[in-house]
């Protein structure tokens, strides 16, 4: 149940996507709880289903379709509803959207409408949520945009998006998710396309909204650094599932599962020498969306990987210590003992 | 890594230069030229690889594309060392006469998506540089082009399908066979991986540094992100608005960075390890190619600015070991 501290739970979700080759399960079976003020950090290759839940919340997932589980909301003004029972047009869903669940997308080029300047696009949904008259709202739009470190935003209101760069774009597109205040701000990918050096400084814009007013940042990235500098808690989704759910330190200090332990070691570090040696690889890619492997999904990759049970049956996500669980054979109490 | 006793130099830039005049009035610029690489100097060595990183708009593409010969540089000189014909200067050569020493030079691309022809035919598409370059046709080819595909991690049964069969980083391979098909000299890779997933990254890198080894090849990487110049070259060149600002071998510029902008630059790569600290990083944005700040074009950046900075575009200098930095202070004198 949703309370206090817990602003939304998911439990057990599962989105499919009816395709011509067959039914797509994108998200199956995730379950988690994002606490206020908190950032939750999902990781994940492309196709591990980490943009599917994101946009689920919103329940902007169409062309998937919710088959089971259940998204419970704390809202400000609804009191608890359950997203997943919501009509995708309905007026409730569309007076939670951007006023109280908002969300970042990962391409400031595209997700913005060319054809308008800023201005008309941040103060459409401060009218339209907030009621406010237009003075009221541009006034409003300007200083969301200067909270945001935005340069001279009286003049970016009047400018169109081909008009400023990628960076900048992207902190307008933060701008205007954060103009009504939102509880839960969704992330997804909003640093993917940027300089290291823009990433910086648009982590430390969210980092500071977290600790200012206590917003709530689900935040989606393959960039486990990025992930590293701002979330508390760490889920790791693998083609749907989470397999790794972690406080952020004791993911990074002491990874659990073959998977986040192969994805820790591929990435090249800054810090470290390498003198010819190699990086180690997770072998082979993402199967094949239609035809996923029987048991473990991660087993014919694993280098862990136990004959007899892992290709057989699915590990179930099991709790490991207070805050941390962890999807995996090796770690399933019940196994070891057997062995 | 190479030795350093019997260095043999394959690619001399020498004071490149591409500026673009800019006509202004229809996107509110004001006129003037942008320099998008301004006076870049460096040298290649056979079998070495070298980096060149900076953000968006620091020119380092342009530098790989002038390279390329796909435009026609303001002045300055690119000389490349042939094993065959010896010294060549690229520059005024006519198209005709880079022909074939376009199988010599070959690049990778950035985004294995657009950078593949979707109506070729991996067989095609890896054959295109030989069948360009050469008189030949494509099936007396098939051997070489199967060979180059085993190498590069593909099945060569694959040959005659389309690149939307592939997933990213199969594409990736299909483009680094394609560059490799030629038996070139030197590559360019411009953010090779940068498009891919980061466990498809690692594989790609890997592959990169094998095929080093088993071509001899030399590598121009272009990149932004540090951590991936790190793992693949020996030495490397900062560059911020179309200059080099740092230039020296991975080893002494990732130890002790020259200059703040390398400073800057390895302090906010966000690191599994430890959390960023905010007061370290790297503030504003890249300054605008035409409307350039005076002096040093990094100073209104810089936390060590002071006042010669804002007038004196500080010239590269020696720190010795090859380390150059276009600073006017000593980091290390100053104990920042």
């Amino acid at each position: 149940m949703t309370g206090e501290n817990n602003l939304l739970e998911v439990k057990d979700l599962k989105v499919a996507f009816n395709m011509r080759q067959g039914d797509v399960t994108a998200v199956n079976g995730v379950s988690f709880q994002l606490q206020r003020g908190k950032v939750l950090g999902v990781v994940g290759e492309s196709g591990s289903g980490k943009s599917v839940s994101a946009r689920t919340l919103l329940r902007i997932e169409a062309p998937g379709k919710i088959t089971s589980g259940e998204i419970n909301f704390c809202s400000p003004r609804h009191g608890e509803v359950a997203l997943q029972k919501m009509n995708t047009t309905g007026e409730l869903i569309r007076s939670i959207r951007w006023k109280e669940i908002a969300m970042i997308f990962q391409e400031p080029m595209t997700s913005f409408g060319p054809m308008h300047t800023f201005g008309n696009q941040i103060t459409e949904v401060l009218i339209l949520h907030d009621k406010l008259n237009k003075a009221d709202a541009l006034q409003k739009a300007i200083e969301s945009l200067r909270s945001v470190g935005m340069p001279r935003p009286e003049k970016v209101i009047t400018q169109y998006p081909h008009q400023i760069s990628g960076g900048q774009r992207q902190r307008a597109m933060i701008a205007m998710a954060l103009a009504c205040n939102p509880e839960i701000l969704i992330a997804d990918e909003p640093t993917t396309a940027l300089d290291v050096s823009t990433e910086a400084q648009i982590l430390e814009v969210l980092a500071e909204r977290q600790r200012t007013l206590n917003t709530s940042i689900l935040y989606i990235s393959h960039n486990l650094g990025v992930v590293a500098n701002i979330a508390d808690e760490v889920m790791v989704m693998y083609l749907g599932k989470v397999v790794e759910h972690a406080p952020v330190s004791e993911l990074f200090s002491s990874p659990k599962h073959p998977y986040t332990i192969a994805l820790l070691n591929s990435i090249p570090k800054i810090d470290k020498v390498y003198n010819g040696q190699r990086l180690e690889v997770l072998t082979g890619c993402i199967p094949d969306p239609y035809n996923h492997p029987a048991g473990c999904k991660f087993h014919p990759r694993c280098p862990k990987a136990m004959k007899g049970i892992c290709e057989q049956t699915e590990p179930i996500q099991q709790a490991i210590s207070d805050n941390r669980s962890v999807a995996c054979h090796l770690y399933t109490s019940s196994i070891n003992t057997n062995r | 890594m190479m030795d350093p006793t019997k260095k043999e130099l394959l690619l001399e830039v020498n004071d490149l230069c591409m500026h673009y005049s800019v006509q202004g009035g229809f996107f509110d610029k004001s006129k003037g030229l942008v320099k998008a690489v301004d006076g870049v100097s460096f040298k290649l060595y056979k079998g070495s690889a070298f980096g060149l990183v900076g953000e968006s708009g620091c020119g380092k593409t342009t530098t790989g594309r002038l390279i390329m010969k796909v435009m026609k540089p303001t002045s300055g000189s690119i000389t490349f060392y042939d094993n065959k014909l010896g010294p060549i200067e690229l520059v005024p050569i006519s198209n005709k006469k880079m022909r074939p020493l376009r199988k010599k030079i070959q690049m990778v691309f950035q985004d294995p998506y657009s950078s593949l022809d979707p109506r070729m035919t991996i067989q095609q598409i890896v054959g295109e540089p030989l069948r360009a370059g050469g008189r030949g046709e494509l099936h007396e080819y098939k051997n070489k082009i199967a060979d180059i595909l085993q190498k590069s991690g593909l099945s060569p049964d694959y040959m005659d399908r389309y690149p939307h069969a592939f997933s990213g980083g199969q594409r990736q391979r299909i483009g680094i066979a394609r560059a490799l098909v030629t038996q070139p000299q030197l590559v360019i890779a411009d953010e090779p991986v940068s498009a891919l997933d980061v466990s498809v990254q690692a594989q790609i890198l890997n592959l990169l540094k094998e095929l080093q080894q088993v071509f001899d090849l030399t590598y121009l990487f272009i990149a932004h992100d540090l951590s991936v110049i790190r793992y693949m070259c020996d030495t490397l060149a900062v560059m911020y608005v179309g200059r080099i600002v740092e230039i020296g071998r991975s080893e002494d510029i990732f130890h002790h960075p020259a200059h703040p902008y390398t400073e800057g630059l390895l302090s906010i790569i966000p690191r599994t390890n430890t959390r960023t600290k905010p007061g370290k990083m790297l503030k504003g944005a890249i300054a605008d190619a035409s409307n350039l700040p005076s002096g040093c074009y990094f100073h209104p950046r810089c936390p060590h600015a002071q006042d010669i900075c804002k007038n004196e575009y500080p010239p590269l200098r020696d720190l010795g070991n090859e380390h150059q930095t276009a600073c006017h202070f000593d980091l290390k004198l100053k104990g920042i």
